[in-house]
């Protein structure tokens, strides 16, 4: 209870202090709120398009590894001379895939090709043409809007139907239903069975709003299906408790058997998978967080000299009644605790101010630009501990001086 | 101000390590708050602050030549040992450094002031 008596005290104290002199606690806190302003703002930042990342790479799927013939990796030292002869993947190797493959649940074949469609008078170009062959559903889920997914049998036959994204229902179609609908595609008309839930873009630029799917045996017809530009693709899904290392070793030794390839020789197929890509934007998000950090560190350390600065001008200022408090029997550690407290209120509203300016920045930020910045709970309980700390180590050794005073030379002071 | 003299009574010895304590404070403050610390856990960076602050108050305890400085020097040390073995980071460099330092403060433990 004495504890808390005392503490009561203190802060009382320390608050008629601050309020006293508005424009000094003012100054003086400015830079804590500037520097708790800066990191935390890049910490928030940075977090909030790491998640927005994490969840557009995850919705490629994180059990999906991808057959293809180039990796995903980047950077100057990409070896693409080492890469650029190698075959395709192709709907054969699906086949083969799919009757040796033990650990996979679910694969299909893709592959896109940039091309115009037509409606009528109405016309949209660098539309996506998706070819999929069966069991694409299983492996990426396309939610349909209206109308049905492709039947084994349209699959198999290679029926000229498709299914269309929303931009393609809002680009031709104005208010019209699409389903029983013709488009035209490289001259092939195709009839339209269903349209897809409006998906918006991910941040990596993955969408299905652009796209028109149709079955990869009427694709075959009318374009090459072994151009490097349309990616062909293998994706292979794993079933419930396989992991993707364990996927791809598999998919290793069945690739290599089926290409024929020598036991020394490397592999000519690239087997991808979502955390290959999270991995390159790692060190991208590391290096702007290390730069946030120190810029902000610089921030608060200036800021903790300015408290430390004011803390004892503070006690210069009390001397007297800090000798007149201890003559009436305060204790040593009473006026440590009253100046701490001091130190701490101060540093800490400095934070909570900086914070407040970066969630009303995140309202703004959002209503004017749609960005989605979240202000965590992480980097909340950061903000206020390092006010807390440099509240604590800035103010304690002008504190502990204080306490320190000889009460008869502290009254004798001007 | 009129601090009190006990500071005139620290040996040089003290001195130094107090001299080397702060300034690897100074060095270890960011350094908890770095992005890498913040990924081990969310209370990661507030648990270790506290133990950096009652480790930089225990320094200057120890530089006005008193017991409570030692004392919470010694127990800032476990607790930031526990805290380095429950997230299997243990530094034997540190170790080895903060008990030469703790050797140093118990040399003079006796002749210490035993008041705040």
């Amino acid at each position: 209870m004495l504890v808390f008596r005392l503490l009561k005290e203190s802060i009382l104290f320390a608050l008629n202090a601050l309020v006293s002199n508005k424009l000094r606690t003012f100054l003086s806190l400015l830079g804590i709120t500037i520097g708790i302003f800066a990191i935390i703002s890049v910490f928030t930042v940075v977090d909030s398009l790491e998640n927005s990342l994490r969840t557009s790479v995850a919705s490629l799927g994180d059990d999906v590894v991808y057959v293809q013939k180039w990796p995903w990796t980047f950077g100057p030292d990409y070896p693409w001379w080492k890469y650029m002869d190698r075959p395709q993947p192709t709907t054969e190797e699906l086949s083969e895939i799919q009757r040796r493959c033990q650990n996979a649940a679910a694969m299909a074949y893709e592959a896109t090709f940039s091309k115009t469609v037509q409606y009528h008078d109405n016309s949209m170009d660098n539309v996506s043409l998706a070819a999929i062959s069966d069991n694409f559903n299983d492996v990426k889920k396309l939610e349909i809007n209206d109308g049905r997914y492709f039947s084994e049998a349209e699959f198999a036959s290679g029926k000229n139907i498709a299914l269309i994204g929303d931009a393609i229902v809002q680009g031709l179609f104005s208010g019209e239903n699409p389903i029983g609908k013709e488009i035209e595609v490289m001259g092939r008309k195709l009839t339209i069975v269903g349209t897809l839930k409006k998906q918006g873009e991910s941040m990596i630029g993955e969408t299905v709003d652009n796209n028109v799917f149709v079955p990869v045996n009427f694709a075959r017809n009318i374009v090459d299906m072994r151009k490097d530009q349309s990616n062909p693709t293998i994706l292979v899904k794993a079933k419930t408790g396989i992991t993707n290392a364990q996927l791809i070793d598999e998919l290793t030794g069945i690739m290599r058997s089926i290409r024929k390839l020598q036991p020394l020789a490397d592999d000519d197929f690239a087997l991808n998978q979502t955390s290959m890509l999270s991995k390159q934007f790692d060190g991208l998000f590391g290096i702007v967080g290390i730069i946030g950090w120190i810029i902000g560190g610089f921030a608060i350390l200036v800021g903790g000299f300015g408290i430390a600065n004011i803390m004892f001008v503070s006690v210069k200022e009390r001397t007297n009644i800090i000798g007149i408090q201890k003559s009436l029997g305060a204790k040593n550690y009473f006026i440590l605790l009253q100046f701490l407290t001091e130190s701490v209120v101060l540093s800490f509203i400095g934070g909570l101010l900086g914070l407040v300016i970066i969630y009303i920045a995140i309202l703004f930020i959002g209503d004017s630009f749609g960005m989605t910045l979240v202000l965590s709970s992480s980097n909340i309980i950061l903000g206020l501990t390092i006010s807390i700390l440099i509240g604590v180590i800035s103010g304690f050794i002008p504190a502990y001086g204080a306490s320190q005073l000889d009460p008869v030379e502290a009254i004798r002071s001007n | 101000m009129a601090f009190s003299s006990t500071i005139k009574k620290r040996p040089i010895l003290l001195s130094i390590v107090c001299i080397i304590s702060y300034a690897w404070i100074a060095v270890a403050f960011p350094s908890i708050f770095s992005p890498a610390v913040k990924k081990i856990s969310e209370w990661l960076p507030a648990v270790l602050g506290i133990i950096l602050a009652a480790n930089f108050m225990s320094i200057v305890g120890i530089w006005h030549f008193k017991q409570w400085g030692v004392e919470m020097y010694v127990i800032s040390f476990f607790a930031k040992q526990i805290v380095y073995i429950l997230i299997d980071d243990i530094s034997i460099i540190s170790i080895c450094l903060s008990a030469v330092f703790i050797i140093c403060f118990l040399i003079y433990y006796k002749q210490m002031d035993k008041n705040l």
